[in-house]
């Protein structure tokens, strides 16, 4: 392509025999033309006089175009068949405008790379790839202009653009071994360009040296470690954002929303390690892409599948084993990625349950990934992922009562890229995800059969369009629309009687109406450069929910801003307001499965927030440090919440088991240092925040603080390698009790019964939570790959933290008691890689 | 054998996960409770007992030591003393004392109760008396009544515009045998809610039926503001029984009061992950409630 360019562009230097003097210039124009065979491509009024004046003999065809054309203001460009006149893009400061573009991939795997930095050294210029690991970035032209990219983890690359013109690059970034090189990329400098703020990406080989729950390591459990995020149970996945709900956490799998991100009654996540990317984080600052969810986006990517060789990697922990798979299909064309999960502890111990009887419990996944790519401007992508949690009892010949409880999600994703030119890109993407909750019990007794259902769903089938726009070094566009199916059925049970003797029953029973709505948002955010040091993320997210013949319908401005300081210091602001149409109802602080997720309704309002940010981010030690504080201030609106003295009641329709119209406030101060020297890399982060909730019909109308108002919430991450093969981490965590509504006193009421006088809502404070958690890993390099020991430990100083305090009754008193969940709990890994 | 012993090898490690542990909250002192329900038309009476804390699982006491003052639209109108009462509301035994003043409630009184004990602080109350619901136009059924079928019923309440009530409703029937009566259950604890969500603007108010626990139907003031409303509701009825319909009209404290009661028969045991109900209470530096209400009760004959 070069050399092509070449030979066409050196039609430009060809000497045109005509002597020097005054000619007309339709003149030349037919000279150039009849001389080469090609065709010149302008508008009238482009030239610069009718008369112009040749100074030399045998003038070069360049030169008698510049006589022609303003060179100043026009470019020249030799197509098949013709000489484009083009129109130059310049800046104020007359250089020209040019477009660099093109993809990141890793070296090795041909897996494209998701927010690798491209910019230009010295300069603020600069953009990220995209979640398909493409850039556009236009720059003015000054002269040879070095073009970088990076990302942590990767030796960086660049390369040079001698010539005012687009370029199109791939960038193949090497991954770094740190132990090796010197060359290794610290910190993001996206985290300082970017006007984005309150958003935190961490790499999945970043989770493979942090302490491990029974074995696994799990990428919640990783994020709860974030400053602004904190668990809300211990052991459990659920998770609340700056004082939010978790039901205002959105997580996306390679795109597609995950309702209940669980397996085993909330102790650990569906994501597998093996198959995981790269996962982000946004708290607040949501530019106008992202919508649905008013307190944050977990966006987890799966591998792609590498392009290039076959891999795979395997581990067995003392609760499950897990094996991934990936390759070409056709080299470097198509690609897999097959990761499956299951845990073991039904099979071990099924040979102590007495013979004829069964029961257990486990929890199973499959991830999937195909990628094919058909050109450099189209590629393909379909994931999928079956996540199964199963719990059984089968009493065999002596009780007749088998009973069960299963759950889980599907999810597949279809996605299709398109470049359409060096500044256009399109994603295209189809997605399909259910989850479904069922609880059954049947018996069969001599010839009658009785079995009971009940089962709630949620089914979601959607369509997305996105476009990256790259219009000029000082505005790029994001716009898109979607359209979302769901329909909800929020309870059913259903009824199957054979009786020998009677007439059969097979029946259905809605208990709560299902739902069919849908949901469709368009949106569009200009990232607009003002000068070197300003920037601005300006957009605005429309969305519109169809329900119960009711119409919703939001706008919602999204703003955020970006000073930067210096090279390594910026500030940033940002403003949100955020609406969601779909509500979890749980009072549980586990991830129970019973916790059932609804749609507003005609009755039951969406939920919405607006949320304002400040904050800083700084670059200390060489690139080495990356100091981020901000503060936030969040207000809640629509939010519902079961009524006193109700929970998860499968006979009963939910819409008469809440209040509506809720209000909350949330605001905070988070600091976070991260920093990745070459041996060491970890975080301390430690928040101050306060949440509060409202109800009219709650706490007798007056304002209480939500159940997770942690007060302070310290955290430290850490992972040292001493040696090539041996790595030591640790985690320790602190923060204040959670909030809990208690019985106070009794007395007798108007009716003559004794009553129970509780505090006010969430007046008492659990004792502190804090915990340390230990992992020490060797890894021994063999012919075929790697292989590794992990031995973790879970609270090593055996710290009592409170899961539940409920009152123990003896005959004269009642003594409140404190239920711990997890002491003390060492585990074991073993992993391979090939 | 292997069942057993890992039952109880599961049992060992989460009982090794408990503790006790002090709960030092202020507020869980001794208080005066305060409880008056007075009806238009009767003597004032009022009764006097002491919280205790949650850790202690002594019976509350009531106490016949105090006093309880008594405010007629601001002015003192005499002191309560114990009596042996044989009011409807408050009938006294050997150990549950009865304050009364020989005074009679009027309808749309302001009343205020300042009840003193020398060892605790002092408490008060306040509430406007309320006067007879006004109900008409009752109807039940149609056609004979055989076991367990479905029998409408309707009747109009005529809310009185110069004042606020609220209302809630029974339905009992007498058993001649046993010499008991039967309420009947309606839609919830939250049918107040429901009501609401069929729209106040509504001239009939359609009682859902299918899901049932609660035993009053409330209707709050604003589903009325003067107006007149019909309820219609169905219920299942067995053949035999006198059936009656009875309606209270009340103050706002008895209101809630009375619907947050009902809370604390369905609570569905000590469910550690269920929110628990807050009392109603309107007494301030105390617990218990002053109110005021008034029935009517309907033979129901079809």
């Amino acid at each position: 392509m070069p050399l092509l360019a070449f030979s066409q562009q050196s039609i430009l230097v060809k000497e045109l025999p005509l002597l020097a003097g005054e000619y007309n210039s339709s003149f030349i124009t037919d000279t150039i033309e009849n001389a080469i065979g090609l065709k010149l491509s302008f508008a009238t009024k482009s030239l610069k006089n009718n008369q112009i004046k040749v100074d030399s003999n045998n003038p070069t065809i360049e030169s008698l175009l510049e006589l022609l054309f303003d060179s100043k203001s026009f470019y020249f460009k030799v197509k098949p068949g013709k000489i484009l006149i083009l129109k130059k893009r310049l800046n104020s400061a007359g250089h020209p405008i040019i477009t660099i573009s093109g993809f990141v991939e890793d070296l090795k795997s041909g897996e494209r790379l998701i927010g690798a930095n491209i910019y230009i050294p010295g300069t603020s210029l600069g953009t990220i790839t995209n979640a398909f690991g493409f850039y556009s970035l236009s720059v003015p032209f000054t002269g040879s202009l070095k073009v970088s990219a990076d990302l942590i983890g990767f030796i960086p690359s660049s390369f040079i653009v001698s010539e005012a013109e687009s370029a199109k690059h791939l960038f193949a970034l090497e991954v770094s071994n740190q132990q090796l090189t010197e060359v290794v990329v610290t910190a993001q400098e996206s985290d300082v360009l970017n006007t984005q703020m309150s958003q935190i990406e961490i790499n999945s080989e970043d989770l493979k040296n942090l302490p491990s729950f029974f074995g696994e390591v799990d990428l919640i459990k990783a994020i709860q470690f974030l400053p602004g995020v904190q668990a809300t149970g211990e052991g459990g996945i659920n998770y609340i954002v700056r004082g939010g709900n978790p039901d205002q956490n959105l997580i996306l799998l390679d795109g597609v929303t995950v309702y209940n991100a669980s397996h085993l009654f909330g102790f650990f996540s569906v994501f597998n390690p093996d198959a995981v990317k790269n996962i982000q984080l946004t708290k607040g600052g949501f530019p106008a892409h992202f919508g649905g969810r008013l307190s944050s986006v977990l966006e987890v990517d799966m591998k792609e599948g590498n392009l290039k060789e076959y891999h795979g990697s395997g581990s067995i922990g003392i609760l499950a084993a897990k094996f991934s798979l990936e390759g070409p299909i056709i080299k470097d064309k198509t690609s897999f990625m097959v990761s499956t999960r299951r845990t073991y502890s039904d099979v071990l111990y099924r040979p102590f349950i007495p013979e004829g009887n069964d029961a257990g419990y486990y929890f199973a996944d499959l991830n999937v990934k195909l990628n094919h790519k058909f050109s450099r401007k189209d590629r393909l992508y379909l994931s999928f992922y079956n996540g199964l949690d199963k719990a059984f009892s089968e009493g065999g010949d002596v009780d007749p009562i088998e009973g069960g409880l299963k759950w889980g999600n599907y999810t597949s994703a279809l996605r299709w890229n398109h470049l359409f030119n060096n500044k256009l890109f399109g994603n295209l993407t189809a997605t399909y995800t259910r989850y479904n909750f069922q609880i059954s019990s049947s018996a069969t007794i001599d010839t009658n059969l009785f079995d009971l259902r009940y089962f709630s769903k949620i089914i979601d089938q959607g369509l997305k369009y996105d476009l990256d726009y790259v219009y000029s070094p000082k505005h790029t566009f994001k716009g898109g629309a979607s359209y979302t199916y769901h329909n909800f059925k929020p309870g059913v049970i259903s009824i199957n009687q054979t009786l020998s003797s009677a007439i059969d029953i097979d029946s259905t029973l809605n208990l709560s109406p299902a739902n069919f709505t849908h949901d469709f948002f368009l949106y569009a955010e200009d990232n607009w450069t003002v000068n070197n040091r300003l920037k601005f993320n300006i957009g605005a997210h429309v969305s519109s929910y169809l329900v119960d013949q009711k119409t919703y319908f939001s706008f919602q401005p999204r703003l955020a801003g970006r000073f930067l300081m210096s090279e390594n210091w910026s500030l940033k602001a940002s403003y949100v307001f955020m609406q969601q149409y779909i509500h979890l109802l749980t009072n549980s602080s586990i991830g129970l499965p019973t916790d059932l997720w609804v749609t507003s309704t005609g009755n039951v309002p969406p939920q919405n927030s607006s949320q304002v940010a400040f904050g800083s981010t700084h670059f200390f030690g060489n690139k080495k440090w990356t100091f981020t504080s901000e503060v936030y201030h969040k207000k809640l609106g629509g939010l519902i919440a079961y009524r006193e003295a109700t929970s998860f009641a499968p006979a009963v329709n939910w819409e008469t088991q809440v209040v509506t119209g809720g209000t909350g406030r949330a605001y905070g101060w988070e600091n976070f240092i991260r920093w990745n020297t070459k041996k060491t890399h970890g975080w301390i982060s430690y928040t101050i925040s306060k949440s509060e909730r409202q109800f009219d019909e709650l706490n007798r109308g007056k304002i209480f603080p939500y159940k997770y108002d942690r007060r302070h919430d310290f955290k430290i991450v850490m992972s040292h390698d001493f040696t090539p093969k041996f790595n030591l981490g640790f985690t320790w965590i602190y923060n204040t009790g959670i909030k809990a509504t208690i019985p106070i006193s009794t007395y007798t009421n108007l009716d003559g019964r004794t009553t129970i006088r509780y505090s006010d809502r969430n007046a008492f404070i659990y004792p502190a939570y804090h915990r340390l958690d230990v992992s020490m890993r060797w890894t021994k390099k063999t012919s075929w790959g790697d292989r590794s020991w992990a031995f973790s430990i879970y609270n090593v100083y055996n710290r009592k933290n409170p899961f539940i305090i409920y009152y123990s009754t003896s005959e004269s008193e009642r003594t409140a008691t404190k239920f711990s969940l997890f002491q003390f709990i060492p585990s074991f890994n073993y992993s391979f890689r090939f | 054998m292997s069942k057993k012993l890992l039952t109880y090898l599961l049992i060992l490690l989460l009982f090794s996960c408990e503790e006790n542990i002090l709960i030092d909250y202020p507020e869980a002192q001794t208080n005066l409770v305060l409880n008056a329900n007075l009806i238009p038309g009767d003597t004032l009476n009022a009764r006097l007992g002491l919280s205790v804390p949650y850790t202690n699982r002594t019976p509350p006491p009531y106490i016949k030591d105090g006093d309880i003052e008594v405010f007629e639209d601001g002015v003192f109108i005499g002191n309560m003393s114990v009596c042996k009462s044989e009011s409807r509301s408050f009938q006294s035994t050997d150990s549950i004392y009865t304050y009364c003043l020989a005074a009679v409630c009027d309808p749309h009184k302001n009343y205020k109760l300042i009840a003193s004990h020398k060892d605790y602080p002092s408490t008060n109350g306040e509430t406007k008396s309320t006067s007879l619901p006004n109900i008409s136009n009752v109807t039940f059924g149609i056609g004979p009544v055989n076991d367990f079928i479905n029998v409408p019923i309707s009747f109009i309440i005529n809310d009185d515009p110069s004042v606020k009530n609220y209302y809630f409703f029974e339905v009992l029937n007498f058993d001649s045998i046993t010499g008991s009566f039967f309420d009947f259950d309606f839609s919830l604890s939250t049918l107040d809610l429901t009501i609401e969500m069929l729209g106040e603007s509504e001239d009939i108010l359609e009682i859902p039926t299918g899901e049932s626990s609660g035993k009053k139907g409330f209707l709050s003031d604003h589903l009325f503001n003067g107006q007149q409303k019909k309820v219609n509701i169905t219920l299942q009825f067995t053949q035999g029984f006198t059936n009656y319909l009875k309606v209270t009209s009340c103050s706002e404290s008895f209101y809630q009061y009375s619907r947050l009661d009902i809370l604390s028969l369905i609570v569905p045991g000590e469910n550690p992950f269920s929110e628990p109900y807050q009392t109603y209470s309107n007494v301030s530096n105390g617990y218990g409630v002053v109110g005021s209400s008034k029935d009517t009760v309907i033979v129901l004959k079809n």
